[in-house]
């Protein structure tokens, strides 16, 4: 199992380059020019935006910025400094990825601890009175837009009744109204990610075993059915974790949050390429960590797994340089 | 527990199972009467869809509802109605008195759970013992099937068809059942592991004096496993007799066209006779005889009812109209 993580760490080196390569690249092909608009847009004259092209290397060629780039990364730890702010882009991604990271988190929970209730309330009550509600209910969370559900809740809760604040982030009472926007909107797919599952485990013998065996149904739902249907769930609420590390662009706008993906939609606008770079680096690094966390989960659920995890450890038997990975989080 | 070791302990009285979907409702079990002595193997023979599993799954109360119900009949287990009890009465009778051995050994242990784990839960819901105690007990109750202790923490992904149905198996047995149904224990493996699991099932049940409802289509395993035998045909009882009235006195065209259908080594046939014709749609069967369609010695009376069942002698049952003369009707 070690050997797994280990393997999977080492896994992280390309990717992490991968990444890097594309990031610089998408830059490179991006319209427009960082150093037009710092010099202060079109009407700046030509010497003026030549000489800032100089100061941040503009000109040179990309294989030669790329390389600069990685070996700074490499030697000094640095995923580059703002054109705009002039402030390293570390400091300012580990100021706003906690914001962003304990949304995701608190509304992942949320999301999880509703939607797989819910789902399996679906799936053992197939077809009742019930299912259709929490089926509605999904289908709305589902489909409406999160900054129009943002709007209605702080309507009502901020505005009519003043029980919450509307936007900042300062204590857990701003925390509650973007984290039910976005658990609620996850916790609907959850649920009905959680429903189909279980109504694929509960036909199975295994669950006919258990109740021949003369267990109450409580235990066969919770311990014999809910384990095996998990799988795919893990699956999904990881993706959504992923993506909700990347920053809720809109949620953090409305309800004025410091998190990373406004910083990072805001320097794509000023093409502020080390500010993307740096954070996409960061971004992928914690999406690589999540993707890696679902896989253990898997282990830890299904046997079966870990079983093929300890034979993928066994045939590569190499031992390589400390792991990347290490050193970020 | 009943007083007088002769008695049928397990009575079986006009059970009528549907299955009711939307195209219609299927009718999977009709009024089928039946006893079983303790210790007695009785095997329930017939064809796929001839609701045998049904049945099996009645006697435990798990027929999948929806869309499966118990329309009316009366399952007594030592008198007492098992279709009159509550649901947590029933939990009490299921794994304890009433076990069942499932057809597909691959998919009837749970994938995630250690084998040692899904043996030793059916013990303490059963049983006053402390975890290590039941872990024990299910220790010796893999060696009793015939594996290792040691394998007590495996995962069934670990283990062959075979060696899994001996887990289920120990299931079955863990906690000493009276009667335990065995759902073509055998017809999901190998023909040579066949033979061994089987060989396991009748000395442990001859060990635990444990009665047996074997359900199978395997009329060679039939002949080699039971006391007494039940045919089934589209949800009924056609014959039901000893295990040398039914196989040397057969009775019915159906029990009749089965034996012909099979290879027989001391004769030198060159070409099996088929049953012709397919078994009647459960979900509209003829107010007539079902086997009427399929049958070789057909009347015309046969198509104007549905013939009642008849003792031709010392309790072999028959449900044919060839025999309506033979004593009167036995209901």
């Amino acid at each position: 199992m070690g050997r797994y993580v280990l393997k999977r760490l080492l896994q992280l080196i390309p990717v992490l380059i991968g990444v890097m390569l594309l990031a610089f690249l998408l830059n490179e092909i991006a319209p427009g020019d960082p150093a037009t608009l710092l010099a202060g847009g079109e009407s700046a004259t030509p010497e003026k935006i030549a000489q800032i092209r100089a100061e941040l290397k503009l000109d040179d060629p990309f294989i030669l910025r790329f390389g600069d780039y990685v070996k700074k990364l490499v030697t000094e730890g640095n995923i580059g400094v703002s054109y705009k702010t002039k402030q390293p882009v570390a400091a300012e991604v580990a100021h706003r990825f906690p914001q962003t990271f304990k949304m995701a988190a608190i509304s992942a929970i949320l999301a999880s601890i509703i939607g797989i209730a819910l789902g399996i309330i679906s799936a053992i009550k197939q077809y009742s009175f019930l299912d259709n509600i929490i089926a509605m209910f999904s289908l709305l969370g589902v489909s409406m837009p999160v900054f129009w559900s943002s709007l209605l809740l702080i309507l009502f809760f901020a505005i009519n009744l003043k029980w919450l604040p509307s936007s900042g982030f300062s204590t857990w009472k701003h925390w509650i109204l973007p984290c039910v926007v976005i658990g609620t909107s996850m916790a609907a797919s959850i649920v009905r990610m959680t429903r189909s599952s279980m109504l694929e485990v509960i036909r199975q013998d295994y669950i006919r075993t258990a109740r021949a065996k003369g267990q109450v149904e409580r235990v066969v739902i919770s311990k014999h059915a809910l384990k095996n249907a998990l799988i795919p769930v893990v699956t999904n609420i990881g993706m959504h974790f992923g993506v909700l590390l990347g920053g809720a662009v809109i949620i953090e706008t409305i309800f004025v949050i410091p998190g990373i993906g406004k910083y990072i939609t805001d320097a794509i606008r000023n093409r502020d390429y080390p500010v993307v770079q740096g954070s996409v680096l960061v971004l992928a690094l914690a999406n690589s960590f999540v993707n890696l966390g679902v896989d253990l989960l898997y282990a830890a659920i299904d046997p079966r797994i870990r079983t093929q995890y300890r034979n993928m450890g066994k045939m590569k038997k190499k031992k390589a340089a400390l792991p990347l990975g290490g050193k970020a989080a | 527990m009943s007083t007088n070791e002769n008695a049928s302990f397990l009575e079986v009285k006009n059970l009528v199972i549907h299955y009711e979907t939307d195209n219609g409702v299927v009718e999977a079990v009709n009024n089928i009467s039946f006893k079983m002595n303790r210790g007695e193997t009785l095997s329930l023979v017939g064809e796929t869809g001839a609701g045998k599993t049904t049945t099996a799954l009645g006697l435990l109360n798990l027929v999948p509802n929806p869309p499966g119900r118990i329309i009316a009949g009366e399952i007594l287990l030592n008198g007492e109605n098992l279709l009159k009890m509550s649901a947590h009465q029933m939990q009490k009778i299921r794994g304890s008195k009433i076990t069942m051995i499932f057809q597909d050994p691959m998919t009837s242990l749970n994938p995630i759970e250690t084998v040692g784990e899904q043996i030793s839960e059916v013990i303490r819901l059963h049983n006053k013992v402390s975890r290590s105690e039941a872990a024990q007990m299910a220790c010796d109750m893999l060696e009793k099937v015939g594996i290792p202790a040691e394998r007590y923490g495996d995962y069934p992904h670990q283990f062959s068809g075979g060696m899994k149905q001996r887990v289920v198996i120990a299931i079955a047995l863990a906690c000493d059942p009276e009667l335990l149904i065995s759902d073509e224990p055998t017809s999901a493996l190998d023909v040579t592991i066949q033979a061994q699991v089987l060989d396991t099932m009748r000395q442990l049940k001859k060990e635990l004096k444990t009665s047996m409802l074997m359900i199978t289509h395997d009329l060679g395993v039939v002949a080699e496993t039971s006391d007494n035998v039940a045919v089934m045909y589209a949800g009924e009882i056609v014959e039901y007799g000893t295990l040398r009235q039914v196989f040397k006195d057969t009775r019915h065209p159906y029990t009749q066209a089965l034996f012909d259908s099979l290879p027989d080594i001391n004769k030198n046939v060159k070409r099996l006779i088929p049953i012709k014709g397919l078994t009647p749609d459960p979900s509209s069967l003829p107010n007539y005889c079902s086997f009427y369609d399929r049958c070789t010695k057909r009347m015309e009376e046969c198509k104007k009812t549905d013939p009642a069942v008849v003792d031709v002698g010392d309790g072999h049952l028959v449900k044919c109209l060839l025999f309506a003369s033979e004593r009167s009707g036995h209901e």
